[in-house]
């Protein structure tokens, strides 16, 4: 029936004309061959619908490819008032099936990236909630970790023979690495899921690298390795932006360096590669004799978690937080053992000159009470419980008490006195927001003036507030050391009534 | 007997041919071959006391309505609107299709049909199906699921 044309510039037509029952009248029979007299619908379903609009007006309708009986036609309709018409049928086969062609490959990859799209959905919701997990997972190690690292460092301060001191000294590192490790996890979480602010203050960056270079010289030294740091004279002094963050990159490097290192020296360098429209673009180069595994500094999702050595932790972190500020990062294998790991970030720097507060001291003032303080400790968390008593028994300026239930809690503050209130997020279920409103509402005269204290590992922004609000003097974040909490409870007791 | 013409749209591989192969051949192919124009096919459906011939067109998938060649519109009884339950994106704009089909060829039927229900996780009470309960009948042209009933309930609506 088709008469394939080999030139595709001569397209076969077909007129067909209808009378007014519907009949075929007349048809030049170029491609379809059709009996004459015999109404035009049974020759096929798409006759029997065109003929149903055949309705007594004079019309002119185009329908464009149409497949039927092996071929696909562009067709006319032209019908007369009397109900008579004509059918034109072009035969364009050859043109449409290259239409088709392309089409073909147009929809399956269309219908491909969606279905590809779906899966990312939901391989983010997935993300999410292992962020998530991962985060409060954390969280709840730190508890333990309170107990470790201030008993610790308790211990070092008493009388211990050479041998105790080295164990004991052992047990610190190792927590003080894990609670490192912890931080490293909920940071990262936090950058994963992209709800991190950047902090935008002038800080002194002289200050920031030389407490860097103090720290990691000892650090490397104890080793036996030497720890190299220059940095090139126009570096600007003071700097705007996140310094905790650029604190956080230049150590991350470090550490990096650390861990596979298998030279005896490491160097750490910062140099200016140009200043543009109030902004610095600085270069820290960190080099090391030895080579990082290869895939380590890669971007991971979370997706691969699993694959993910502690090792290589502090090489995500590093790149979610180069990512973050905007910067760019390079490991570089130079003379096939050392490694150059090399960050770019753009920082802005005040235009103008800047003076910073000087800043506080954080090493405990040793006073020696008269009178001893009563604290009432409110924690359900034996662990933390037992470390603020520590710390605070140690001293001998403080009696404490410790309560559980709330209910003992609300008769004590009624008919007791104390000087300090220390109580954890939550008591027996109940939120420590809610309880001190009510322990408010028991205490007795001279207990409604004293300092409440809140330790608690929820230490955002808005909880702070939170606590602040609710009538909390200050928040001690967990896990704390013996020093921090005994800074803050000296900082918040009026220790002149004391002494 | 008559004729009524049924215009199936939706967005390109949905389905809308399998389903209407389903139905005139039972037969269904796992292959996707893309449509282009239209194909124009027929099947009577016997009702209790009538027969009814359906002219089916089955049109080349768009993601925009206001795509289709509308003269293959004119003239139509009934519309059935395809989606792929397993992709959103064929039925998120189904109400405004709905409503740009019925301003422009006239006051008819259209039902709104999601299928692969096939691909659906099975169980009664799934979440899916809730979340789908706008569409008018779940179907599966693959297995052939409700297509029979699908066609019975449209001729029913037509004649009456
Ligand atoms: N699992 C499943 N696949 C189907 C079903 N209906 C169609 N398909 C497949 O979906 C693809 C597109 O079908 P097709 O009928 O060409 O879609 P159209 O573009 O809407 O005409 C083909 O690969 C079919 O095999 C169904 O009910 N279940
Ligand atoms: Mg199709």
């Amino acid at each position: 029936m088709s008469t394939s044309s080999s030139n595709e510039f001569i397209v076969p037509i077909q007129f067909i004309s209808i009378d007014t029952d519907g009949k075929i009248k007349s048809s030049d029979q170029k491609i379809l061959n059709l009996e004459k007299g015999a109404p035009i619908k049974d020759a096929h379903p798409f006759f029997e619908s065109v003929i149903s609009m055949f309705e007594s007006r004079a019309t002119h309708l185009k329908l464009d490819c149409v497949n039927m009986l092996d071929c696909t036609f562009d067709v006319e309709v032209i019908t007369h008032k009397d109900n008579s018409g004509v059918i034109i049928l072009r035969d364009r086969s050859d043109f449409y099936k290259r239409i088709q062609k392309v089409a073909q490959q147009r929809n399956q990859s269309l219908i491909l990236n969606e279905l590809l799209e779906l899966k990312n959905d939901v391989l983010k919701e997935k993300e999410a909630f292992k962020t998530k997990f991962i985060k409060n997972f954390s969280e709840e190690l730190r508890s333990p970790l309170t107990l470790i690292s201030a008993f610790s460092s308790l211990l070092l301060k008493g009388d211990l023979d050479l041998e105790q001191t080295k164990l004991v000294e052992a047990l610190k590192e190792q927590s003080d690495s894990i609670r490192k490790l912890l931080d490293d996890i909920i940071e990262l979480s936090k950058l994963k899921k992209g709800d991190s602010k950047l902090a935008e203050e002038v800080f002194s960056f002289k200050d920031l690298l030389s407490s860097i270079y103090m720290n990691y010289n000892a650090k490397v030294s104890l080793t036996n390795n030497t720890f190299e740091m220059n940095v090139s004279k126009d570096v600007p002094e003071f700097l705007q932006g996140d310094e905790r963050r650029i604190a956080q990159v230049i150590k991350n490097l470090i550490e990096n360096a650390l861990i596979f290192n298998d030279g005896k020296h490491i160097k750490f360098e910062v140099t200016e590669n140009h200043r543009r429209a109030g902004k610095t673009s600085l270069r820290f180069q960190v080099h090391h004799k030895g080579t990082v595994p290869k895939g380590l500094g890669d971007k991971y999702d979370l997706e691969d978690l699993e694959k993910v050595n502690p090792e290589g932790l502090n090489f995500s972190i590093v790149r979610e937080l180069v990512e973050l500020l905007d910067g760019t990062l390079k490991f570089n294998e130079v003379d096939t053992n050392h490694t150059q790991q090399i960050v770019n970030l753009k920082v802005a720097y005040p235009l103008h000159e800047v003076k910073l507060p000087p800043k506080k001291k954080s090493t405990v003032e040793q006073y020696k009470f008269s009178e001893k303080v009563k604290v009432l400790i409110a924690d359900q968390n034996t662990t933390t419980q037992l470390t603020a008593l520590k710390v605070l028994v140690s001293t001998g300026n403080f009696d404490t008490e410790v309560y559980t239930d709330p209910r003992e809690l609300l008769e004590a503050v009624e008919k007791r006195e104390f000087d300090l209130i220390l109580m954890s997020s939550s008591i027996s279920q109940i939120d420590s927001i809610e309880l001190i409103s009510i322990i408010k509402q028991f205490a007795n005269n001279s207990n409604k003036k004293i300092p409440i204290i809140a330790l608690t590992v929820h230490t955002s922004k808005e909880s702070m507030a939170a606590y602040k609000a609710a009538g909390f003097k200050d928040v001690i974040k967990k896990p704390y050391t013996d020093d921090e909490l005994l800074n803050t409870i000296y900082k918040r007791l009026k220790i002149k009534k004391f002494l | 007997m008559s004729s009524k013409k049924i215009v199936i749209v939706g967005s390109f591989g949905v389905g809308k041919t399998s389903l209407i192969r389903r139905f005139v051949d039972d037969t269904f192919s796992e292959d996707y071959k893309v449509t282009i124009g239209v194909h124009i096919l027929k099947k009577t459906v016997q009702l209790q006391d009538h027969d009814i011939n359906l002219i089916i067109w089955d049109t080349e998938g768009t993601d925009e309505i206001e795509e289709i060649r509308t003269s293959y519109l004119l003239g139509t009884h009934g519309f059935i609107y395809v989606s792929d339950v397993t992709r959103p994106k064929t039925y998120e704009k189904i109400d405004e299709h709905k409503q740009y089909l019925s301003k422009n060829f006239g006051n008819v039927p259209i039902f709104t049909v999601g299928n692969k229900s096939d691909l659906l996780p099975k169980g009664s009470i799934s979440q899916k199906k809730e979340e789908l309960d706008f569409l008018d009948i779940l179907v599966s042209a693959k297995e052939g699921n409700n297509v029979q009933r699908l066609f019975e309930k449209i001729a029913k609506i037509l004649i009456s």
